[in-house]
């Protein structure tokens, strides 16, 4: 495993993370009533609005663990691989690729959305597909960006 | 229109470079091993501006390094 498939587990593992702690807070809170917001776009409003910056945080704590734990793992094994933690053309491209093929899986949940709001359902409902939708887009290109580093770009 | 297949030398003129390794041809390139690595085995097909700096480094012409495969 080079060191670009061993950050896109890093950010899959940040991904697993954020979703199960988050998703836990959020039901906790509606379920003991200390996170019960009337309006239904208020509530999504504040979910989403807190998801965003609690999301980076935790990716930038497991980035940072994975950069020391790698190096700690090589100095143990007595490597000293100089420059692997470039991030050059080769790289930008497979995040590049990645990105805009799991992308279509965001459009996906959107039109979803939509169509529950077309049939008159919930508000929450369409909040939640694009939420679903969003993480299962971060998976996807995980995923996608690993089968890149792997099959070739 | 078929697609065509890029191959190249890589491999066989870093040999022939006082056996270069990997790891140093990336350095001065200023990518990373493993791009080197993806490039020798066919699974990446480097910029052309990547590419004249690798014939560069070899000191020849960029069609002696990388062919197009029938």
């Amino acid at each position: 495993m080079n060191y670009g498939e061993g950050r896109s587990i890093a950010e899959l593992i940040s991904s697993v993370i954020t979703v199960v702690v988050y998703g836990t807070l959020v039901v906790l809170g509606i379920v003991f009533e200390w996170f019960v917001i009337g309006d239904i776009l208020q509530f999504w409003a504040i979910v989403i609005l807190i998801f965003i910056p609690f999301s980076v945080v935790v990716r930038i704590v497991v980035s940072i663990v994975y950069s020391v734990g790698n190096t700690v793992a090589h100095e143990i094994k007595g490597e000293f691989p100089e420059g692997d933690e470039i991030v050059d053309e080769r790289d930008r491209l497979i995040m590049l690729k990645a990105t805009r093929n799991s992308m279509f899986l965001f459009v996906v949940g959107f039109f979803v959305g939509l169509i529950f709001l077309a049939f008159q359902l919930s508000p929450h409902f369409f909040f939640g597909s694009i939420v679903l939708f969003g993480i299962l887009t971060d998976f996807a290109q995980t995923a996608l960006t690993i089968i890149y580093y792997r099959k070739g770009v | 229109m078929k697609k065509l297949v890029i191959n190249n030398n890589v491999r066989k003129y870093r040999f022939l470079k006082d056996e270069m390794t990997q790891q140093d041809l990336a350095k001065e390139l200023g990518v990373s091993r493993q791009t080197i690595v993806a490039i020798e085995k066919g699974k990446y097909s480097p910029s052309l501006e990547l590419a004249f700096k690798l014939a560069r480094v070899f000191e020849m012409k960029i069609d002696d390094l990388f062919f197009v495969e029938e």
